[in-house]
This record gives structure tokens, sequence and C-alpha cells, in this order.
């Protein structure tokens, strides 16, 4: 392993140390659940970046898994009194099932057919959860969710753990052979299947853990606000994982948690400002859209090879295909 | 009968509803291959400049003017200095269209706030016609007659100007427009005005039907994709059948199991996906 | 000024990847110059670049005694540059008429003469006029495409591999109507087919990995051997 390669470890492992300490150092509650909260968004925005950032598929009903994940565990653990286990099962079950659906249908034709298709599956389950008031309890949503653990400084330590694993996880998967496999997919899909990959197996397996991840991070936030509603199913926390990841750096996994820690700061200091905090994200998302295309993560990236000096060939205008 | 005769226009009037709302959505991607999130929220819009017209000066006509004219201009302005500006990396304008819709959904909010205004429709078009044994309400028979009319003029402008020819051409073969001496450029922020043109006058006939409130857009962008996915990507032809085909549909699935209105869209666009990619009258081709 | 066109040590990259290298060359007013070469030697990509649907990043380009190598697509067709680019691209949504009526410039000369011209020329053209491109064959295609690009008074057309894919028969008859436009028009053409590239052009330019590396003329190119196959393989 190279010194550089080390250096890389240095910062995670320290950001979790430091996250771990924390709660014993402040014993201010507001403190702890903010940064249950990032946690929790950055597990969100780590899935997120794991589709947009390694396969160049942009999901506009990522909130779907969130919010399923969400309801289930609410649904059969309030109403059906299941055990947490089982319900956990069943989260994993459900996501595995919708996640594969939508690639079936959609990984065999343009990326555009996947934008549309979970748009509308996340639209329908959001207006579903509004209207089928026997399950979902409407607008109301579905109180009295036991947490996972019930000290909040346990239950935060756990998220931190989970946050890490996942970070571990998604970071040997885009690092692994397969990993590979998906850069070549963002850059060329076409060539990588004329090179003999298939293309759809490792298309379909991106989208299903990260449909997984997002239904865990899902629980985890239910878990901690205890109650389930419908705006976890709704496209403007779609736009906020989005936000998160184009905000800190598309394809870096931690641009997702540079992004959460931002937006969560952002929306704290906002909310009491102003109740229309959403205009101000969706502002800022345009802004970064149009004018730092890769992020915050992009602007350290391009700072480094200005450095280096080395030599960029012009760009060009891009041609539709 | 009875439910045939209720069937038949209630169907065909949210057929058109949902024609006067994809049409510009279907238009603006063919042409540029952008996939505009924003238009329900243009649709949106469209309703509160309506509104906003009604209010003031009381004319119905001026009304659905407004909201075309209002959203045209706003089109302008977002193909100038939003979609332009990415020189055509589709990724990016899907992210940006998809942002927009927050930008405008809370503008509209903060200026409105969230209850649903009401607009009345002028008096010739209250109460309602006898059809056989049932009553149809004539804005209905408005709303039929409109989007008809707005087909036959989008169908007379893509077939017979100039500016139909090249976005024809254009459609087909986009680098092929710019190497027989057209600015494309300039072809593309018409059609995109023109797009959202549409979305603002759907809105404005919508308005006396269902009122205006923040979030008409994101409840109608979903039927906006679906019909572009059912129709065909850019067919424009396609999108009037597709939302004959969808109108109906939710229409008499919501007469007999209300809750499954919107699933059935979703099945028939999944399926469609599934079996027929290109959309069910062609359009562009998807690999 | 005897070159319609000159290109000056012109690079040009597709994305991130460089494809042309340093073309150098001259189109001589009236007849027509041939590219040669191997394919994805940057022959295709030689043209797109001249009628400005890819930006040089070096290099300059002459029309006629003016500077237009930072011109956009349209500006070059608007200055008479026609493009038969290789996949023909005509309108299939569109009728054959309406392809030509399309492209007719306001600057392009008397729309009616011209369409006589093109319609002598190309009698399929005038069967079909109503219909739909979409119907037409392979050959009938380009030849659409070439009518294209003579519906205007054009200095200089770009052709891009007309035979490509056409059977025998039809690559005669291509090779007749093309001699015949060369006496009227400057032809800058891309041709893998060696009976077409020498029945039509007078003089020869090599392309190889994105340079220019040999030109000669027609007399040179059919008595000596050696060029042959150092550069095409035969």
């Amino acid at each position: 392993m190279s010194k550089n390669n080390k250096l890389k470890w240095i910062i995670p492992l320290v950001a979790v140390v430091v996250l771990l300490v924390i709660p014993f150092i402040s014993a201010s509650s507001y403190v702890t659940s903010l940064l249950t909260s990032i946690c929790i968004y950055s597990i969100f925005a780590i899935s997120y970046d794991l589709l947009l950032g390694y396969t160049g598929i942009a999901s506009f009903g990522h909130a779907l898994y969130f919010g399923l994940g969400a309801y289930i565990l609410a649904y059969t653990t309030v109403r059906l009194h299941w055990p947490v286990v089982l319900a956990l099962v069943m989260v994993l079950v459900v996501c595995v099932i919708i996640s594969f659906v939508i690639s079936f249908i959609t990984v065999r034709v343009k990326n555009l057919y996947f934008n549309m298709v979970t748009m509308a599956l996340g639209q329908l389950f959001y207006v579903m959860s509004t209207k089928y008031y026997k399950i979902t309890g409407g607008d109301d949503g579905l109180p009295g969710v036991k947490p996972l653990i019930a000290n909040k400084t346990g239950f935060y330590i756990l998220v931190v753990i989970i946050l890490a694993v996942v970070f571990l996880f998604c970071h040997r998967v885009v690092n692994s052979p397969a990993g590979s496999v998906l850069k070549a997919i963002k850059n060329n899909e076409e060539r990588t299947g004329l090179l003999g990959y298939n293309v759809l197996k490792y298309k379909t397996l991106i989208i299903q853990i990260s449909g997984i991840i997002a239904g865990l991070a899902g629980v985890l936030y239910v878990s901690s606000v205890r109650i389930a509603y419908p705006t976890m199913l709704h496209s403007s926390l779609t736009l906020q994982a989005l936000f998160m990841v184009v905000l800190g750096g598309t394809g870096t996994l931690y641009g997702g948690v540079i992004g959460a820690v931002i937006m969560k700061i952002e929306e704290s200091a906002l909310s009491g400002i102003t109740t229309r905090w959403m205009l101000i994200l969706g502002i800022v998302f345009i802004v970064v859209i149009l004018f730092f295309p890769s992020g915050t993560a992009g602007i350290f990236k391009k700072l480094a090879s200005r450095k280096k000096k080395t030599e960029q060939p012009p760009a060009l205008p891009e041609t539709k295909p | 009968m009875n439910t045939v005769i209720q069937i038949v226009f209630y169907g065909l009037s949210l057929s058109m509803l949902f024609f006067l709302l994809s049409s510009g959505f279907s238009l603006i991607f063919g042409l540029m291959g952008v996939l505009n999130f924003s238009h329900g929220s243009m649709f949106m819009w469209g309703c509160y400049f309506a509104y906003l017209a009604y209010v003031y000066t009381g004319n119905f006509w001026l009304m659905l003017i407004a909201g075309a004219v209002g959203i045209g201009v706003m089109g302008l302005l977002m193909e100038k200095f939003l979609i332009r500006p990415l020189k055509g990396n589709h990724t990016n304008q899907i992210l940006l269209t998809f942002g927009l819709i927050y930008v405008l959904d809370e503008l509209a909010k903060i200026a409105f706030g969230t209850r649903a205004y009401l607009v009345s429709a002028p008096e010739w078009l209250q109460g309602s016609i006898t059809v056989g044994p049932e009553n149809i309400p004539k804005y209905r028979i408005f709303m039929i007659i409109a989007g008809i009319v707005i087909f036959i003029v989008m169908t007379l402008l893509l077939q017979k100007t100039k500016l139909g020819l090249i976005i024809r051409a254009g459609i087909d073969k986009p680098r092929m427009v710019q190497a027989i001496g057209i600015d494309v450029q300039k072809v593309f922020l018409v059609t995109f005005a023109l797009g959202c043109a549409l979305a603002g006058l759907g809105g404005a006939i919508a308005v006396p039907f269902m009122g205006a409130y923040p979030s008409i857009g994101t409840e109608q962008i979903f039927n906006a994709v679906a019909v572009v996915v059912v129709g065909g990507m850019g067919s424009f032809l396609g999108s009037f059948y597709a939302s004959l085909i969808l109108g109906f549909a939710q229409y008499i699935v919501s007469y007999f199991f209300p809750e499954l209105a919107m699933a059935s869209t979703l099945i028939i666009m999944l399926v469609v996906i599934l079996f027929k990619p290109n959309g069910l009258f062609g359009g562009k081709k998807s690999e | 000024m005897d070159n319609i066109l000159e290109m000056n040590q012109v690079e040009t990259y597709i994305g991130q990847y460089h494809i042309l290298f340093g073309i150098d060359l001259k189109v001589r007013k009236g007849g027509a110059t041939v590219l040669l070469g191997r394919n994805g030697g940057g022959k295709t990509t030689t043209l797109d670049t001249i009628i400005g649907l890819r930006k040089p990043s070096a290099g300059t380009i002459i029309l006629d005694g003016e500077d237009v190598t930072k011109l956009p697509a349209y500006e070059m067709a608007r200055k008479g540059v026609g493009y038969v680019p290789e996949d023909r691209d005509i309108f299939s949504d569109l009728t054959i008429e309406e392809n030509l009526l399309i492209t007719a410039r306001k600057n392009g000369g008397n729309y009616q003469e011209r369409l006589d011209m093109v319609l002598s020329l190309f009698p399929d053209m005038k069967k079909y006029f109503k219909k739909k491109a979409r119907v037409l064959s392979g050959g009938q295609a380009q030849m659409l495409s070439i009518s294209r690009a003579l519906i205007n008074d054009n200095k200089l057309i770009l052709v891009d591999e007309p035979s490509k894919g056409l059977a025998p028969l039809i690559i005669a008859e291509l090779m007749e109507k093309m001699n015949e436009i060369k006496q009227e028009t400057t032809i800058l053409l891309v041709e893998q087919n060696y009976e077409m590239a020498t029945a039509v052009g007078d003089y020869f330019y090599f392309v190889e990995d994105g340079k220019t590396v040999f030109e000669c003329t027609k007399e040179v190119l059919l008595q000596d051997e050696s060029v042959k196959q150092k550069y095409l393989g035969v």
C-alpha cells in the first residue's frame, strides 16, 4: 500500500473516531440528533452516489426506497407487532423486489427510461401513501415507532457504525473488478458490452445495492424520528439526495457525506429564518449544476490538478447522440 | 348507456387535458432531447397566471392568453439561461429541471400560499348540456374542443410551415440541420418557448376546472411522462393518441376502482417500455 | 485565388480523444479533390471540421480567402459549403420536396432553376417528389443527399463515401453523376472505393492517423505502383 493510499484512510478513520467521541464531550442532545440525522442522510446520499456517480444513471424516485423502508418498519412493528428482525427482513425483501422490477424493465433500454420510471413510481407511492389511510395513516402518518436502540447516544453510535460499514462496503464495491466495469459502463456502455461484459447484470446489481442501502437509511430515519409520514416518499427527498451528491461531488462516495453535512447545517440554520428552505436548496442546486457540475469535490480536484499543471485538451461542445 | 356517455365525455376531456399537458413536453424532448421535469410546474404557473388575469380583467380569453404568453416567456428565459449553458449535456439538463420543480413550487407557495384558488368559467360555459339521459358540463365540452383545436393548429404548424419542417427535420437528424445552414440554437429557443407556452395554455384552460394550487405541477408531471413513454419519445401525433389511451384508461379505472387510477397509468407505461420501448406510435429510437 | 479551401495544420479533438494531428490540404477551384486512406484515419472528422460540426483546437481553415476556422456549421453552410455526410442523413420524416425546400437558402441561387437542374440530374427525385424520404432505397437516399447539397449554388461540396453500401451498378451511375457535377461545383470527396476515387478525382491526398501524409496528381497515382502499395495496401 502506497503512502497516498494510507493517507486516504486516515481522514475517514479520524472522522469516525471524532463522530464517536462527540456525544461524550458535548452533552447537548441537539448536537447528537443533528449528527444522527447527518449520518443517516449520508447513508442515503452514498446510496444515491453509487448509482449516479458510478453508473451515470440518475434516479428521480430514490425516496421510494427510503420511504418504503420507513413505512414497512413502522407498519409491521406498530400495527402488526412484528419483531424488528422480521421487519428488517421484510424491508430487504421489498427493496430487492422493487429495485428488481425497475431494473428488469429499464436496463435494456436507454437510461432515460430509468429516469422516467423512477420518477413515476416515486410519485405513485407518494400519492398512495396519502390516499391509503388504513395502511399508511394518510397525512397523519404512522406514529409510535420504537427506536432500534432506546438510548439516544446508543442509537447515534449504531448509526455511525452503520455509516462506516456502508461507506466501507461501497468503497469495496466500486474498487472491485465489478467497480471498474461500472466505470467503463459509465464511460461507454456500448463498448463495455462489446468487450463481453454483461452490462445488464452489473447495472441491475448496482441498482439493487443502491436501493437496499437507501431502504436501510429509511429504516434508521423512521427509527430516529419515531413516525413514518408521506414526505419520506416525496420527490423533494430525492432532490435532497441528488443535491447532497452533486454538491459534494459525484462518483466519490465521500462527496455524499460532505453534501449531507452542508445540507443539514444549512437546513437547521435556515429553518429558523424561513420555512421555505427548499427554495434556497433548489437555487443553490441549480447554481451548482450550472457552474460547478463536479461539485465541491470537483473543485478540490481541479485545484489539485492545476497544481500539477497537466495539460487538458480543450473542452468541446457535446453533440446529441 | 348512461355510463357509456359519461365515460366518452369525461374520458375525452381528461384525455385532452393530458394532451395539453404533454404535447409541449414531448415537442421539447423530441427536438432537443431535454426531458423537462419542470414542465408540470410550468403548467401550474400557467394556472396562476391565468388566475391573475382573471382577477384583474375578468376576461376569459385574456386569461388563456396570459397563461400561454406568461409561460412562453418563462420558457424563453429558461432555455437561454438554464438549458443552453449546459451545452447539450442531457444528464445535467434533467438534474437541473428536476431542481427547478422545487424552485417554481416554492415560489408559488410564497406568492400564493398553499390554498387552492378557484376561477369560474364564463357564463356561456357554465351549466351543462343534456346528452341523451346524461348531463355533461359545458366546460368539459369546451376542454375537448380546445384540445382538438390545439391539436389541429399544432399539426398544421408542424406540417405546413418552415419552422415545422425544421422541427421535424431536427427531431430526425439534429446534426444535419446545422449543416444545411440553420441556426439550431434559435430553433431550440423558439421550440422551447413554444412547448412551454403550450403548458401554460393547458394550465389556463384547466384552471376553471381544477383551480390553481402549488402541487398541481408535481401531480401532473407523472401524466406527462406517461404520455411521452406510451406515445413514443418526441412523436407529436403519438402524444395525442397516448393521451387518449391514458385519459380513457384512467377515467374508466377511476370510475370503477377510484384508488387504482394512477396505478393503471403506471402499469400501461411499464408494459409499453417492456414490450414496445419506442412507444406505441414510433418516435425517437431508444436503441 | 485558385484555392477554394485551404487547411493548415488543423487539429481536432472528439471529446478527450485527439483525432486530427495536422491536416494540410488545398482544394483547387473546379474539379474534384479526393481524400484517401484507411478507415479511422480521420477523413470524416476532417470533413466535420471543415463544415464546423467539430471545432478545431489548432490550425486554420480558409474558405475562398476568408478565415472560417471558428465558424459554426450553419454559417459555413450559408457561405456556400454543402455537405453530403457518410450516413446520408436525409430527413426521413420529410418528403423529397421538403428535404430540398428546407435546404434551399435565399443566397443559394434561383430555386426553380436549381430544382430543375437537380431533377434532371436525378430523375428518381422527380418520381418520388411528394413521397416521404424514408421510402427511398440506399442509392436513392444518397442521390437525395447529393441533391440537397446541389439545391444551392454552393462553392464547395463535401461528399463523404457516397459509394458506401451501394451495389456496383449504382456506384457506376453515381460515378457518372459525380463527374457531371464537378464540371459546375468543386467537390471534396472522401472515398474508399478506389475505382470511384480515380474515376472522379483530379488530385489526391492521403490521410493517415490524423495527418495528411502524401499528395499527388491523378497521373502519379495511376502510374506509380509504389504509391498505391504504400498508402492503400493494394
